[in-house]
């Protein structure tokens, strides 16, 4: 185990399997091995899934010695966060009360990297049931707090706080995510890491427990956008058993390095933020303006953050009820989880559907803002992580909870990246994110990859094990 | 009716109640302040939405087949 392939994004580690220079068999058992060792630190790792990787590489070096190459994910391990099933193994949900669950299927994306040829080494941590029950601190699952590998004593943000840190530390060379509001943006940015949130529609969500029917999306966290936009290829397009599923082709390569774009730069996106993450954008504008033409862009008035809070509360109500009125909502560790789902069984439904008739007016909206730009840009989050053991209530005031783009994004279901643009307090990363009219990732891709070759942040990494 | 009925959804103590009286047991009193808070998020998000007209013509998104085979 001479080999360093930690920090290796996947067009390299590809590379080197191509070229003889290692096998899928030696990575497996390189980040087996790292994911094993190194995870708990970060309580990051909720499952090994030592047999069925070897296995998975093992035929992956098989096919390839065949000469039946799938592509650059042919042979490369990942890790799935914890909501998505995987055949043989646990799928916990990060709740104490489903640590013993299992399913006898894969989740449809973990299929569709295992027909891609990757290799499934790990289940990762989330926050309990997504986030979804109204956690107002970093320990809310039985894995305990997140923690981040640039600091351990802070948070590595949520719900997908196992693949934020896991990709940070160097565990694994990409994981897949989830997002209800904010579950992979956030990771990413306190993570320091690349996480795109695909379009409501992308990806399938089979197999992904769900938390809000109509706001959950699943997609890739890596060490950059190309990493990114590799992974949504593979994992992207129609699936009988998700009917919200659209046939979009999508194929992601990256745009000629000499190219230019339009980009919106958000009003007021970083008002408010901490001082640092306020730098760094401006930082990040200045990198942008030498190869996009950047206009501001406002929000249309409507009430975003009232449409996500009524549909996510009333169809996490419904998917969960039997497990709130059963009572064993209590078996869950954060405390305020083990009540405050009780409000979501009293949503009225006139609230509910008159949050879904208004965001039609958001789609429409905020699709034709952002079509004529290929992104629009804004901090990912306002402030760097807080303690592990900090209520957000004192680090999170309502006011700066996120930024105004984070609540629109996802009730539209639009994507976003976000990736590492700088550090602020306590020596913790920022992020920048670029999200984009629905189904217009590679044009979000295309910016933020064209930042990434102009700038060196994802290149740092936390001193890891 | 010359007055407005009372708007259910600020009926804070009332959902409160029927939380309690439903779920016996399960809301201890030292919890009750941030519950009350949470309905009271929801009354506010509510009127919030109420703000935004809406006609007859805005019809919910919803997923629906009438065929399993999406016909």
């Amino acid at each position: 185990m001479g080999a360093e392939f930690a920090f290796q994004p996947v067009r390299e580690l590809a590379r080197r399997i191509r070229s003889g220079e290692t096998r899928p068999t030696e990575l497996a058992e390189y980040f087996l091995d790292r994911l094993g060792r190194l995870g708990s630190a970060y309580n990051a790792l909720v499952t090994l899934t030592r047999e069925r990787a070897l296995r998975e590489a093992a035929e992956a070096e098989a096919e390839l010695g065949a000469g039946r190459d799938r592509g650059l994910l042919h042979g490369i391990p990942y890790g799935a966060k914890d909501l998505l099933a995987a055949a043989g193994y646990p799928t916990t949900w990060g709740a104490a009360p489903f640590r013993e669950q299992r399913f006898d299927y894969d989740a449809a994306v973990i299929r569709r990297l295992r027909e891609a040829g990757a290799v499934l080494v790990g289940k990762l941590a989330t926050v309990e049931l997504a986030g979804g029950m109204g956690y107002t601190q970093p320990d809310a699952a039985f894995t305990g707090a997140g923690k981040n590998p640039w600091n351990p004593e802070f948070w590595s943000g949520g719900s997908s706080n196992g693949p934020g840190s896991a990709v940070a530390a160097g565990l694994v060379p990409f994981a897949l995510g989830t997002e209800t509001w904010g579950s992979i943006i956030t990771p990413s940015a306190f993570c320091g890491v690349s996480g795109l949130r695909p379009s409501f529609g992308r990806v399938s969500r089979f197999g992904a427990m769900p938390l809000s029917w109509s706001l959950d999306k699943v997609g890739p966290m890596g060490l950059t956008a190309d990493d990114c936009g590799i992974v949504l290829e593979a994992i992207a397009g129609p699936d009988p058993a998700d009917p919200t599923t659209v046939d979009r082709p999508f194929r992601w390569e990256p745009p000629d390095p000499g190219r230019r774009f339009r980009v919106g730069v958000l009003k007021g996106a970083a008002e408010n933020a901490q001082p640092e993450v306020a730098q760094n954008f401006e930082a990040s504008l200045r990198v942008l303006a030498e190869f996009c033409a950047l206009e501001e862009v406002e929000l249309p008035d409507l009430p975003f953050n009232g449409l996500a809070g009524t549909i996510l509360f009333a169809e996490a109500g419904s998917v969960f009820e039997d497990f709130i009125t059963s009572g064993r909502v209590a078996e869950l560790t954060a405390p305020e989880d083990r009540y405050r789902p009780y409000v979501y069984l009293v949503v009225p439904a006139k609230d509910y559907l008159r949050a879904l008739r208004l965001r039609k007016k958001a789609v429409r909206l905020l699709n034709g803002l952002f079509d004529p730009y290929d992104a629009v840009v804004s901090p990912s989050r306002l402030t760097v992580a807080g303690r592990v053991d900090q209520d957000f209530r004192t680090y999170f005031p309502p006011r700066t909870a996120g930024v105004p783009i984070s609540a629109a994004e996802n009730v539209a279901g639009l994507p976003g990246i976000s990736v590492p643009n700088g550090f602020g307090q306590n020596g913790l990363p920022t992020g920048i994110q670029f999200t984009g009219a629905a189904f217009a990732e590679e044009r979000i891709l295309g910016v933020a990859h064209a930042y990434q070759l102009r700038t060196d942040w994802h290149r740092r990494h936390p001193p890891v094990g | 009716m010359t007055e407005p009925l009372p708007d259910p959804n600020f009926q804070v103590e009332e959902l409160l109640a029927l939380l309690k009286a439903t779920f016996p047991g399960r809301i201890r009193p030292e919890d009750e302040a941030d519950l009350r808070a949470r309905l009271q998020a929801n009354a506010e998000r509510a009127a919030e939405l109420r703000r935004y007209p809406l006609d007859f013509t805005d019809e919910p998104d919803f997923v629906f087949r009438a065929r399993p085979d999406g016909g």
